[in-house]
């Protein structure tokens, strides 16, 4: 079957790659509704000359070198068959042809284009162990899948299209192309009754024919009972499309973050594609979004797999850093953008300015201030492959005007490696935040901050980071893709969650809810012993599961106080249809699957993920961006209403004054009196998540708690602890570092559409 | 640790058939067999071609960019800065290896994979070190010449195993044979106590993960979705070492048949996470091997085992 069979993982494909290309004007017309009259302010120049710039690497990128532009490359091997005449060639040509269309969005061409491999086998005799009919058995159930998907989940969109286990709405109405999967899939499994994909897939196709369980041939179902919820975390209705985030797009990133000052969380979303347009959505404050794509003066800005916010230049307005190139190896030398909030809801690509134009591939990066002096550096882990040969990491440092240098090297930190994550916290609690690096391609890093590097103590100062992970036993496992800093048992140290990337095929998955062995790389949980070590605590806590995570982040669905996370999964192959999973935080004790409870297990692909209070009324929603590498593979993104569970809560709005503004790397301390009981909650600002970005402003859970002792919080900028007294729960707060009291902050509520 | 297994040691095999058993029998006094700077620089070049040309590369048909992808992998390892194998590597490997035993067998083959850059190039770094070039003392001219020996295979131009190749070839063989007889020493006595430590420090040398049971793994991507399940008959090459890399050719077989049931229950854990086509590594600490039960000859009772397992074919029971 030429270089694919039926599976192939997130890292295939992806090495060697490069970009198409599209005009600004087309990206113009694809990103603007036609119902936007209102006066649109004049884009900046430095605006317009990053769109140019990213329109003129793409146009001089070779597409050939790029897998994911899968209508040009079958274009290609059309032409290819147009002139071959050896049968060999030929053959092996349609057999890629086949894979490209299904890719591209063609799957019924690409079965006929099989019909055809099939034929040319018959007509040349090829014996059948030479065939591979078990690979083309599942390009075939592929195909008729896709199909489906395409005429349903995508085409005929509604909230419960792909929610895994599919059921009510999520049914296909137009049930061709699951029926035909059915038939080849029980051909399949009838001649290899091993193929746990094949058995995966085939309880999927009869859930969307709404013959699950009872349809499906006994030997061959995965009972109900082994994706029951093990807690009732309340129905999470998806309202996007009611508020007006119906945003059909690939993968991408997105930040969750009041952008205008009105107290309402807004949305920016990226489209990881070459022309994919960034897109900015105000939340009006009343159940509605607007798109502002182009009043904010972000027209032309395209690509970016992820996104994260700070305030660089502490005036107040979060600004958004657009990662690009990831994947992409060689031809994924981008820049990434550096948008500064105007604060009036507009833009500015300030990249070059500010000192940051460089060219590099990269999802990864983090905000913080390892130097402590009130303005946050940003260190960019970029992707190191044999295919792009070395892309150092890069540390820049702020200098406080606007500007940053890059000082990576004077402190050991141009790290070469294929990164796909990067997150700091203070794991050590020596008041210096740290860096916690996830790599596909070996060890995890734990780069403790030591400080300066010699005499010289000023920021500017050499720095020097000491690479850990060894020694805290935090390497593992080989190959990774997002991970995060969180204090799950609040018992006042960070600790750890990676996620594993690698899997055999989707049977891994079926494999993992069935308790047979697999192959495929589990999540690690490592809970931070306080000594400097971790104890992976993977296996007792819940969370060693097959979960091939991309993107991911945590918050408290239910206000209880303890942190809980939602992971976005799947690759870019197209039969590697798994659910997006959410786990509830059982009091620090265990994680528990609450997908099917919650109704978050989102069978297409999951990327970027933010929790934050859309709607003020206290409790967390939580937003995902939904779609897949290849270009056939959009789909809906969905915002998750919170039904909330009767728990207090508390917000607290943080301003550095000695600390950067935004306070990434503030601590935060609740002691709250739950029962009689004072109990304490840990919380840690910091700059969003490592695939997808939850709001810095701290929306904490109190359980039961009547009311709350006091607050403490440390800030690292002047290594205080502010104590706050007479707070309420169940309202808001504006911290000011350094202030005698919180200010109170009316936050207003809306209900969400019925 | 030095992996044996992370990396396939095909080269290691080819380094053997290169060396001709007549001429590693005489060897000849000038050159100095064991100074490499005594040897031409045709030497290198001539003996990169044999290596290539047996190694088929002039008859894969692999293009300038993959041959120069994987050139730089070689050129990237040997400087020690191999680029690891992932799923797509190691595909690329046992098609390698497919068709080159098929080549030796005189049957035609064509090599039909087409794979990224980064995957030729993690093969040719793990060829590298399956070839232990970089502890030979080279210099980078050297392997520089060694390196335009085999391209010259890949573009059907071969420079001339000369006789000086055939010495250079002749003490690559010794070498190879010198640390073949250094891991064939009688197995030393394993300490139970170190039964931890051993399986940290073998997770870390071949990238493994730890099941429950705590099996040791590290497995690689099969080429369909066909799974053994314990009732099923699987058809396996395995390649056993002892605790100290000791190979232990009573645990090893090609081809051998057997139902997963039937199997050490580390094996019968395995194979059941792996698809046709498979390869991986697993250890075994000793309650997934023997236990308490009678261990074969010539194998340290007790300790853990290393196993290079490639799963060839599924038979589904009943069928």
């Amino acid at each position: 079957m030429g270089r694919r069979a039926f599976v192939r993982t997130g890292m295939q494909g992806a090495l060697g790659i490069a970009a198409g290309f599209c005009l600004p004007g087309r990206l113009l017309a694809q990103a603007v509704p036609a119902a936007a009259a209102q006066k649109v302010p004049a884009q900046p120049d430095s605006n317009r000359r990053m769109a140019e710039l990213l329109s003129k690497i793409t146009a001089e990128g070779d597409p050939l070198k790029n897998p994911f532009r899968n209508a040009e490359q079958a274009q290609l091997l059309r032409d290819v068959l147009a002139k071959a005449t050896d049968r060999t060639v030929i053959l092996q040509t349609r057999m890629r042809l086949a894979w490209q269309l299904l890719d591209s969005g063609e799957p019924e061409a690409a079965l006929k284009e099989y019909e055809v491999i099939r034929r040319r086998m018959d007509e040349d005799k090829v014996p059948p162990e030479q065939r591979m009919e078990p690979e083309w058995l599942g390009f075939q159930a592929i195909c008729h899948l896709r199909v489906g998907e395409i005429e349903n989940c995508v085409a005929n969109h509604n909230s419960a299209s792909c929610m895994f286990p599919i059921r009510g709405g999520g049914v296909h109405t137009l049930q061709r192309g699951s029926r035909a999967a059915v038939v080849v899939l029980l051909e399949l499994l009838g001649k290899y009754p091993g193929d746990l994909r094949a058995r995966w897939l085939l309880n999927i196709a009869y859930m969307t024919l709404g013959e699950y369980p009872s349809g499906v041939p006994e030997q061959w179902l995965l009972e109900p009972s082994l994706f029951a919820s093990g807690h009732d975390i309340g129905a999470f209705p998806d309202v996007a499309a009611q508020v007006g985030l119906d945003i059909n797009g690939l993968a991408g990133g997105l930040v969750l973050e009041d952008f205008d000052g009105d107290g309402f969380l807004d949305i920016m979303v990226s489209n990881w594609a070459v022309d994919g347009q960034l897109r900015v959505f105000r939340n009006n404050g009343d159940g509605t979004f607007t798109e502002r794509t182009e009043s904010a003066g972000l027209s032309g800005l395209t690509g970016g797999l992820n996104m994260i916010q700070c305030d660089y230049n502490n005036d107040g307005h979060m600004d958004v850093l657009v990662l690009r190139g990831a994947w992409l190896a060689g031809e994924g030398k981008y820049p990434f953008s550096l948008l500064r909030n105007n604060g009036d809801f507009t833009f500015t690509d300030v990249t070059e300015a500010a000192g940051l134009l460089r060219f590099h591939p990269t999802q990864a990066a983090v905000w913080f201030d390892y130097n402590n002096d009130g303005w946050i550096d940003l260190f960019v882990a970029n992707e190191s492959t044999a295919a792009s040969g070395p892309q150092g990491c890069e540390l820049f440092r702020n200098n406080g005007d606007g500007t940053f240098t890059e000082c990576a090297a004077e402190s050991g930190l141009n790290l070469n490696g294929f990164f796909k994550a990067v997150v700091s916290a203070d794991y050590n609690n020596d008041g210096r935040p740290d860096l916690f690096l996830s790599r596909l391609d070996g060890d995890k890093m734990l780069l403790r901050n030591d400080g300066p590097d010699g005499p010289d103590a000023s920021p500017r100062a050499k720095w020097k980071f000491t690479n850990v992970a060894d020694d805290a036993g935090v390497t593992e496992p080989p190959t990774t893709f997002t991970c995060w800093f969180f204090d799950y048992n609040n018992d006042g140290w960070e600790d750890i969650i990676v996620c594993g990337y690698a899997i055999q095929d989707v049977g891994d998955i079926a494999a993992d809810y069935l308790g047979l062995p697999y192959s495929g790389q589990r999540a690690k949980l490592y809970r931070n012993n306080g000594d400097g070590t971790f104890t992976d605590v993977s296996h007792e806590s819940g969370v060693a599961k097959m979960l091939l995570t991309m993107g991911a982040n945590f918050g408290d669905l239910d206000n209880d106080g303890w942190l809980d996370f939602y992971v976005g999964t799947g690759n870019p192959d197209l039969s590697v249809i798994v659910p997006n999973r959410m786990f509830w935080n059982d009091g620090g004790r265990r994680f528990v699957d609450v997908t099917t409870s919650g109704g978050f297990g989102q069978l297409q692909k999951g990327h970027a993920i933010a929790f934050g209070d859309i709607n003020n009324d206290g409790t967390q929603d939580v937003y995902s961006v939904v779609g897949g590498a290849v270009e056939s593979d959009k789909a809906h993104h969905q915002l998750f209403r919170n039904p909330g569970h009767g728990n207090n809560w508390i917000k607290l709005k943080l301003e550095g004054v000695r600390t950067n503004r935004a306070a990434i790397g503030a601590r935060v301390r609740v002691y709250a009196l739950e029962g009689g009981v004072e109990r304490v909650i840990h919380r840690t600002v910091c700059s969003g998540g490592s695939f997808g970005a939850t709001t810095v402003r701290q929306e904490i859970g109190l359980g039961k708690a009547s009311s709350v002792r006091k607050v403490e919080i440390f800030w690292p900028g002047s290594g205080a602890t502010q104590v706050l007294t007479g707070l309420e729960p169940n309202a808001a707060y504006h911290v000011r570092e350094g202030g005698a009291s919180a200010a109170r902050m009316p936050l207003r509520t809306f209900p969400w559409p019925a | 640790m030095k992996s044996p297994f992370r990396v396939p040691r095909v080269l290691s095999a080819l380094l053997c058939l290169a060396a001709p058993a007549g001429l590693a029998q005489k060897p000849t006094a000038v050159p100095n067999l064991n100074d490499p700077s005594s040897f031409p620089p045709e030497a290198y070049a001539g003996f990169g071609s044999s290596l290539g040309q047996s190694s088929h590369f002039g008859e894969l048909g692999w293009s300038d960019e993959q041959v120069g992808a994987f050139m730089h992998g070689m050129d990237l390892a040997f400087h020690g800065k191999a680029p690891p194998m992932d799923d797509e590597s190691h595909r690329l490997s046992a098609e390698f290896r497919q068709v080159t035993d098929s080549l030796d067998q005189g049957h035609p083959a064509k090599f039909q994979g087409a794979y990224s850059p980064a995957a030729y190039a993690a093969f040719g770094a793990s060829l590298e070190e399956g070839g232990h070039f970089e502890e030979l003392g080279w210099d980078d001219s050297r392997f520089g010449y060694m390196l335009e020996g085999m391209r010259s295979v890949f573009r059907n131009k071969p420079f001339e195993v000369g006789e000086s190749s055939r010495q250079l070839s002749t003490a690559m063989g010794r070498r190879l044979a010198k640390m073949d007889s250094s891991v064939e020493k009688p197995p030393a006595e394993f300490d139970p106590s170190q039964l931890v430590p051993f399986m940290r420090k073998a997770a870390k040398a071949y990238h493994l993960q730890m099941s429950d049971t705590g099996l040791g793994y590290n497995i690689s991507q099969g080429r369909n979705g066909i799974r053994p399940r314990l009732s099923d008959t699987v058809v396996i090459s395995v390649h056993a070492q002892s605790f100290d890399g000791t190979p232990l050719p009573q645990l090893s077989a090609e081809n051998a048949r057997t139902r997963v049931d039937v199997t050490l229950p580390g094996f019968r854990e395995a194979l059941q996470m792996m698809t046709v086509g498979s390869q991986g590594i697993i250890v075994l600490p000793p309650a997934l091997s023997f236990g308490e039960g009678q261990w074969p000859q010539g194998v340290q009772p007790g300790s853990p085992l290393v196993f290079q397992i490639i799963l060839k074919d599924v038979a589904p029971a009943g069928k």
